[in-house]
């Protein structure tokens, strides 16, 4: 039986729906890679597609694969201060915000507190408009 | 970034966040109470099972220590090789294979899987040379005691994270039985059924007076099996349990009585005394007033923490609600006389000055009365304003008790005060007193139930003191010739519409235009000055609106107790 569509709130979990990057033949490694840091992007430099690696706990050393890019992203450059700026657009930021805690859900309140930009209504309104921007779409 | 892996059952966060009551701890709290065949504090209990671990995770450490490597990601390992892991709960793994790493950023390093003995597998960087907080030395890592704290010391700080969660976890297993605190086997309670709790009744109502719970093991034959502490325990379980009796003592220490030979003020603040009114601290009063506040000695003026002589007497000038409720007053100095003790009440005795009647009241601490006073005030013939004195004697469990046999056996003008269409109505009538009074606060209530509806109507109308204050000058103002109200008389009939202190009586005097001190504790009114106040001291004192010649100025002080 197909879910129950319900309009979502600013208490629905939104997510990076990594299926709207495939259906429409966009490549979401693209956007990920802009959002490196400078040191990072001149590491990864000769590395077009870094693919999984081995990632290092850095509390008990335990090794896990992660996707080298995202990995790098979220333990090094979204903890830099210019990852997300005030001039960051509200969409853009909402964009790194997941790829910074490895796309787990977060509801527009949510996204609120950690941003502090636009009212969540407004926020919500841009997720919920009709275009869907960058992925973001809330989880189903 | 943490410097050094401590023991998980020497860090807080382990007790706080993780811990949860395992079988194991269950079955270390009944060995407990098995061996030691008598109930056991909760927090014994608690301490047991923190130490326990705290003694098996030091064992496990030098244990694993002693037969595998510490595993640091600066070092190498071999396939078959064991190794400790400091960071996932200091668990042992074998190597089972070691491959290259790959991370860019990280440079060289390997990867060794390993295999713990609980069957899952885990990967681990090796050959990591870089900075990680498992790379310092190993003496560190294992060295779980922080020095600077005993392990008595982690006992008081991880007690009652254990103590809320083991609780809870006792009380949900039906083979551990709870009394104040005290935890025991069901199974090891000697039997207590109704005829023991019967007979109990009857010993008590035998003695008159309260009695401990090993006073009346004999008497009721209650399985000899068990030790004595095990026996109290099930006597006193029983007794908690059922509601005719009520635990005077406290968890060691019980002491039972009959409720239905207390005061239902014991257990229930009557209405009448609900306060409505109190000394805060700081209210601006004259310093004349403050001896006043003395001699009334109402509880709602005594403040937390306020010095005071260290007097062996008391003396009372008693408002309508105590009289209605056959109470008096306990203010702390009143209390710190009494035995220490941490139940909730008890009983003290008193004997009559002069007729050595003796008599039992009940002090209840927290809400600062003795009652159980209601046939002796009867019996004197007690009236507002009646003046009641107690005094300590060598038994701190003992006070003296006198109220002062009036001087003249002639009747006199004497307030009376009754209840119509919802006021208070004051009238004079001659009448002969039985008992000595202050002679401003004196009035004879004609129908006690009606003051006390009045005052609960008054509560929910939720009145102002200053439209009570206004009120009750007003009456008392046309008993008198000058037309002037002494303040205590004010106090007096206040406390026949609410149960007030007097210094919030005095403080609304003191603040407003419309009152004027004239002397000796008698306030004048002035119509024409109704809603205005004087705001500091020094207007309080001087009172510039005034126009009254009569007027007495009074140094103002803050009221501190």
């Amino acid at each position: 039986m197909a879910a129950k569509w319900q309009r979502p709130t600013v208490d629905t979990k939104f997510h990076i729906d990594v299926t709207w990057w495939q259906e429409n033949n966009r490549d979401m490694r693209v956007y990920v890679r802009e959002a490196l840091c400078d040191e990072c992007r001149e590491a990864y430099k000769d590395y077009p597609d870094i693919g999984e690696i081995d990632a290092i706990d850095p509390q008990t050393g335990e090794v896990s694969r992660e996707d080298g890019l995202m990995h790098v992203l979220r333990t090094c450059c979204s903890l830099k201060p210019d990852y997300i700026t005030p001039t960051t657009p509200v969409v853009g930021a909402i964009f790194r915000t997941f790829l910074a805690n490895g796309n787990q859900p977060l509801s527009v309140n949510e996204l609120y507190e950690l941003l502090d930009r636009r009212p969540p209504a407004t926020i919500l309104r841009m997720l919920t408009a009709g275009t869907v921007y960058m992925g973001i779409r809330p989880v189903r | 970034m943490p410097a050094v892996r401590r023991l998980k059952s020497r860090s807080e966060a382990y007790w706080r966040d993780e811990y949860s009551v395992s079988d194991s701890d269950i079955d270390l709290v009944t060995s407990l109470i098995l061996e030691a065949s008598k109930p056991q504090q909760l927090s014994e209990l608690a301490a047991a099972i923190i130490t326990r671990r705290l003694e098996r995770e030091t064992e496990a450490v030098r244990f694993q220590a002693e037969r595998g490597a510490i595993y640091q990601p600066r070092h190498s390992y071999e396939v078959g090789q064991k190794v400790l892991f400091t960071a996932m709960d200091f668990s042992t793994a074998e190597v089972q294979a070691v491959r290259s790493g790959s991370n860019p950023k990280a440079g060289t390093f390997s990867v060794i899987r390993v295999a713990f003995e609980d069957g899952t597998e885990r990967q681990f960087a090796a050959d990591y040379a870089a900075e990680h907080p498992l790379n310092r030395p190993a003496e560190e890592l294992l060295g779980g005691a922080d020095a600077e704290v005993s392990d008595d010391e982690l006992l008081q700080i991880f007690e009652p994270y254990v103590a809320s969660r083991l609780e809870p976890a006792l009380a949900a297993n039906a083979e551990f039985v709870k009394f104040s605190g005290l935890w025991f086997l069901r199974g090891l309670l000697p039997e207590v059924h109704v005829g023991h709790l019967n007979l109990a009744e009857a010993v008590i109502y035998e003695a008159a007076k309260p009695l401990p719970a090993h006073a009346m093991l004999d008497v009721l034959e209650i399985g000899g099996a068990g030790t004595t502490d095990a026996r109290v325990f099930a006597l006193s379980h029983a007794l908690a349990e059922d509601e005719r009796f009520d635990n005077l003592g406290t968890a060691e220490d019980p002491i039972w009585y009959m409720r239905a030979l207390e005061p239902a003020a014991v257990h229930e603040r009557p209405a009448v005394l609900i306060p409505a009114f109190r000394a805060a601290g700081g209210e601006h009063v004259g310093i004349t007033t403050l001896e006043m506040i003395e001699q009334v000695g109402d509880e709602l003026d005594a403040l937390e923490g306020a010095s005071s002589s260290d007097t062996t007497t008391f003396q009372f000038q008693i408002p309508f609600p105590h009289l209605h409720a056959g109470t008096l007053p306990a203010s702390p100095q009143f209390l710190s006389k009494l035995p220490q003790t941490n139940a909730t009440h008890y009983p003290i005795n008193l004997v009559e000055t002069g007729s050595g009647t003796r008599m039992q009241a009940w002090v209840v601490p927290a809400e600062r009365y003795l009652c159980g006073l209601e046939d002796w005030y009867t019996a004197v013939d007690m009236c507002v304003g009646g003046l009641i004195t107690l005094r300590c004697t060598d038994d701190p469990a003992l006070f003296e008790i006198s109220a002062a046999p009036s001087r003249s056996k002639k009747s006199d003008w004497i307030r009376v005060a009754s209840v119509d269409d919802g006021q208070l109505v004051l009238q004079l009538s001659r009448l002969t007193m039985a008992v000595r009074a202050d002679s401003n606060m004196l009035t004879m209530v004609s129908d006690a139930p009606a003051v006390a509806q009045l005052m609960a109507q008054t509560e929910e109308a939720g009145t102002s003191l200053a439209r009570l204050v206004q009120t009750t000058f007003q009456e008392l103002a046309k008993l008198t010739g000058r037309g002037v109200v002494h303040a205590k008389s004010i106090y007096a009939a206040v406390n026949c519409y609410r149960r007030s202190g007097l210094v919030p009586v005095l403080a609304e005097l003191t603040r407003r235009a419309c009152y004027d001190p004239v002397g000796d504790g008698f306030w004048a009114y002035s119509p024409d000055l109704e809603g205005q106040t004087y705001r500091t001291p020094d207007s309080m004192r001087e009172r510039e609106l005034s126009t009254r010649t009569d007027l007495v100025k009074d140094q103002i002080v803050q009221y501190l107790g």
